[in-house]
């Protein structure tokens, strides 16, 4: 993977947060000293859709702000895998609740259980995607968690930080110990 | 040069997308009026100016319609304002005529186009370089704008500022052509900590719509102040009065309109080179699109094509002396449309011009731009 | 009133005129240098300081009737957005008296949706419409106000179409002052112009003016002053209409205030 240069796609369905994931990963970047360009594509509905957010961190100032070869890939649903991975040159995280990947493809795989562990922990599925991020952050090193909490409290009012901070925590526990599936 | 003015945001390194930056960059840039009428892509500049602008002591009202939201700009503007209205190519259409009236009363006004796809409703979400002509002929007569083309979040702060500054200078509507990527897109952005604008030039008893110069740009006073304005969109002299059969009027009033733009385009025009130098090939690009052309001028480098970028910022006035100087022996101008600004490079360039489009409403990438830039060597 | 009042108050509102733009531009007849010197009547009377005042005008020979003649801050702008335009000016800087000053096809047919929406922000202003049923500057063609059966350059045979009520709609779009005169009922229209002015809100008044040029030729009024007192017959006041048996208004033009409701109460 190039050092200097991070593509991340979040993909999953509408309603799964992940607009929002691709906000707070992009903040957190800009946090952490990266030129960050963030966009986002989805559908008329908001609803159970595919949709999908990137997220480009760059050591130099980027040229071209949209994905062109995408080096990191977390996939929060099944659609998203399918439509996404066989593209994706680094190491894919999948929730793995919600996806079967197919480990013949040629990256890395790095299972997270980040539903399952929103659910039980927090009692919040809703909180998977920032499990997943974090997870994705403490596995490839390239944002640090001071830099994620401090992104995800300048976009949250304070009543809901307490609860999503206990997601990136997790996550970031779940991505250290995460071993890639080969 | 006005003093200048402590930001209003502190200054740091912010996370915006371009809408907010365009919204936060007029507040700085001292816009304390906002019209407009909700169309996609540009929404979120009407939003967030409706809470934003009264917390800075400013008005926002949401029109009926477009063509209500220029006409109430152009008034508050007379009553003292420094004002905006943002729109999208429909949009656009309805305030064409307004924009004529503009122009012809010399109103200073900026007017953020975030372009989709069209004609008509079009897709309402996609990007598209499709009002690159309706800005500069859309409205009847003759006459010139300003039109600036951000590439990057960034320029959306920077040249919604600008464009306030152009627009009081030389007394014109100043166009900021968004898209809708950039409009959607997140980016940092640096907001500095001081900022430089340029206040109204004003005095009193004097005349308000002409000069003894054939170029010159009059000051103006406002509603209120007991100067007696004379303000019409038919032709007038120098001190307002309509002049609708005098054709020496007419014609020195057509000509000063065009000549205060096209005799200062030295300090108008603004556009950025890349590897030109002992280039064969030039790319001459504006707005998102000339990211991909930058991305796609360093891969080509990187194969030895020797080939370079011009940039530009200003779209109108043309910047026809930069093309002009273009030492390459091919131009390739790429576009989101089938090809609009490249009449204009054709025009003025003195070498083979190569249009490349995309119209399906995406994104052109740099590998298009690549493939192009390899069809036109070979 | 008597006559010598009266000649007093001629030789004074007069100031507000920039004389070099003198004499007005309308044809013999027309009613809108009444409408023009109504308004400056009204001023005049109300004490207001012209120099606070803006006058938004649009397109049509009722354009012309602030703009230039007026010794004030005047806005002559495109054909139907003199509301538009003065919603800017207004909101922008509160302390300027705006009053616009137009004509029926300018604020009721190209520019009415600006018209419903002023009404109903109840922007603080005052609108005047000098209704001359016609268009008259380009040449006497119909306009949304224009009578059934009435003649014009559109409706060689008589026009089909209906006339809107002006004040109804503005009394539903939420106005605070809705009211109606003519120029044949001079004093009576500087009474609301006077109103209007004194209040705070929205106000419309709806002033009919004859245009015998393009109207009164067609439609057989033997003369600009039989045109003028037609006037007189066509209009009831709202007191006596209030009382007449319903059938005997079916013709008849109510004059008279419609809705007064100051909003700053």
């Amino acid at each position: 993977m190039n050092d200097t240069k991070k593509e991340i796609r979040i993909a999953g369905l509408g309603g799964q947060g992940v607009v929002f994931a691709a906000q707070l990963l992009g903040r957190a970047g800009v946090l952490e000293g990266w030129f960050v360009s963030q966009s986002s594509f989805y559908g008329p509905e908001s609803r159970g859709t595919l949709c999908y957010a990137d997220v480009i961190l760059s050591r130099e100032s980027i040229d071209f702000p949209f994905v062109t070869r995408l080096d990191i890939l977390i996939a929060l649903s099944q659609e998203g895998y399918d439509r996404f991975a066989k593209d994706t040159v680094g190491c894919t995280f999948f929730d793995t609740g919600r996806v079967k990947p197919d480990l013949s493809l040629k990256m890395e795989h790095f299972s997270v259980t980040a539903e399952e562990m929103a659910q039980k922990e927090l009692g919040k599925k809703m909180a998977a995607n920032l499990i997943s991020i974090a997870a994705c952050c403490a596995k490839t090193g390239i944002i640090s968690k001071e830099f994620l909490i401090k992104a995800l409290q300048e976009l949250i009012e304070g009543s809901q930080r307490p609860v999503n901070i206990k997601a990136l925590e997790l996550g970031w526990e779940l991505g250290i110990k995460a071993v890639a599936h080969v | 040069m006005s003093p200048k003015i402590k930001n209003l945001l502190p200054p740091g390194n912010y996370f915006f997308e371009g809408n907010q930056a365009c919204a936060e960059a007029a507040l700085a840039a001292g816009c304390r009026f906002f019209a407009g009428y909700p169309i996609s892509p540009s929404s979120e500049i009407l939003e967030r100016l409706s809470w934003r602008l009264p917390e800075v002591g400013g008005v926002f009202i949401q029109m009926e319609d477009e063509i209500a939201s220029i006409a109430a700009v152009i008034g508050a503007v007379w009553a003292g304002a420094k004002a905006m209205t943002a729109t999208s190519g429909p949009g656009l259409s309805l305030m064409l005529e307004n924009i004529g009236y503009a122009i012809i009363t010399e109103t200073p006004c900026v007017v953020v186009d975030v372009q989709r796809a069209g004609p008509s409703t079009g897709q309402a979400t996609r990007p598209y370089d499709g009002d690159i002509m309706q800005v500069k002929w859309g409205s009847s007569g003759d006459y010139q704008i300003i039109a600036l083309a951000p590439w990057s979040v960034q320029e959306m702060y920077d040249l919604t500022i600008q464009a306030f500054n152009l627009a009081e200078l030389y007394r014109v509507p100043v166009f900021v052509m968004g898209d809708a990527a950039l409009a959607h897109l997140r980016e940092s952005c640096r907001i500095p900590e001081e900022v430089e604008i340029v206040g109204r030039k004003k005095a009193s008893g004097v005349a308000h719509f002409g000069t003894d110069e054939l170029s010159g740009v009059p000051p103006m006073a406002s509603f209120g102040e007991g100067e007696g304005l004379i303000i019409t969109g038919s032709t007038h002299d120098a001190l307002g009065y309509r002049r609708t059969q005098d054709s020496d009027i007419q014609q020195k009033l057509v000509n000063r309109l065009n000549e205060k733009i096209l005799s200062n385009v030295g300090e108008i025009i603004e556009t950025e080179e890349y590897f030109l130098e002992g280039a064969d090939v030039a790319v001459v690009a504006y707005g998102i699109v000339a990211r991909a052309a930058l991305a796609a001028v360093k891969e080509a480098r990187l194969r030895g094509i020797k080939i370079g970028l011009l940039r530009l910022k200003t779209l109108w006035p043309f910047p026809e002396e930069k093309i002009r100087a273009l030492e390459a022996k091919k131009i390739v101008v790429p576009e989101l449309n089938r090809g609009q600004l490249v009449r204009e490079v054709e025009r003025v360039a003195q070498a083979e011009v190569i249009s490349v489009n995309r119209v399906d409403g995406e994104i052109m990438r740099p590998g298009e731009i690549v493939e192009a830039i390899k069809g036109v060597r070979d | 009133m008597s006559e010598k009042k009266g000649k007093e108050m001629e030789a004074t509102w007069k100031k507000y005129l920039r004389k070099e733009t003198l004499p007005l531009p309308f044809c013999p007849g027309c009613g809108h240098g009444i409408v023009l010197s109504a308004i400056l009547r009204a001023i005049e009377a109300s004490g207001i300081d012209i120099k606070d005042m803006l006058f938004v005008s649009g397109i049509g020979c009722a354009g012309w009737i602030p703009s230039p003649h007026i010794r004030a801050d005047t806005m002559h702008v495109t054909h139907g957005r003199p509301i538009a335009f003065a919603t800017g000016a207004k909101l922008f800087n509160p302390r300027l008296k705006v009053m616009v000053v137009s004509g029926d096809g300018d604020l009721a047919s190209i520019g009415g949706n600006h018209l419903i929406h002023a009404a109903r922000r109840d922007i603080d202003m005052v609108v005047v419409c000098a209704n001359n049923e016609i268009y008259g500057m380009t040449g006497g063609q119909v306009s949304p106000t224009t009578g059934l059966g009435v003649k014009t350059t559109t409706t060689l045979a008589g026009n089909i179409e209906p006339p809107l009520d002006l004040c109804k709609l503005v009394e539903a779009a939420g106005a605070s002052y809705v009211a109606r005169s003519t120029v044949f009922h001079l004093e009576h229209l500087i009474s609301l112009l006077k109103r209007a002015l004194n209040l705070k809100g929205f106000s419309f008044i709806d002033a009919l003016s004859p245009c015998p040029t393009q109207y009164g030729r067609r439609n057989l009024y033997a003369s600009a002053a039989e045109q003028l007192k037609d006037l007189e017959k066509r209009c009831i006041l709202l007191q006596e209409a209030s009382a007449a048996p319903p059938e005997t208004l079916k013709d008849k033009v109510i004059i008279g205030e419609f809705v007064l409701r100051d909003s700053k109460q």
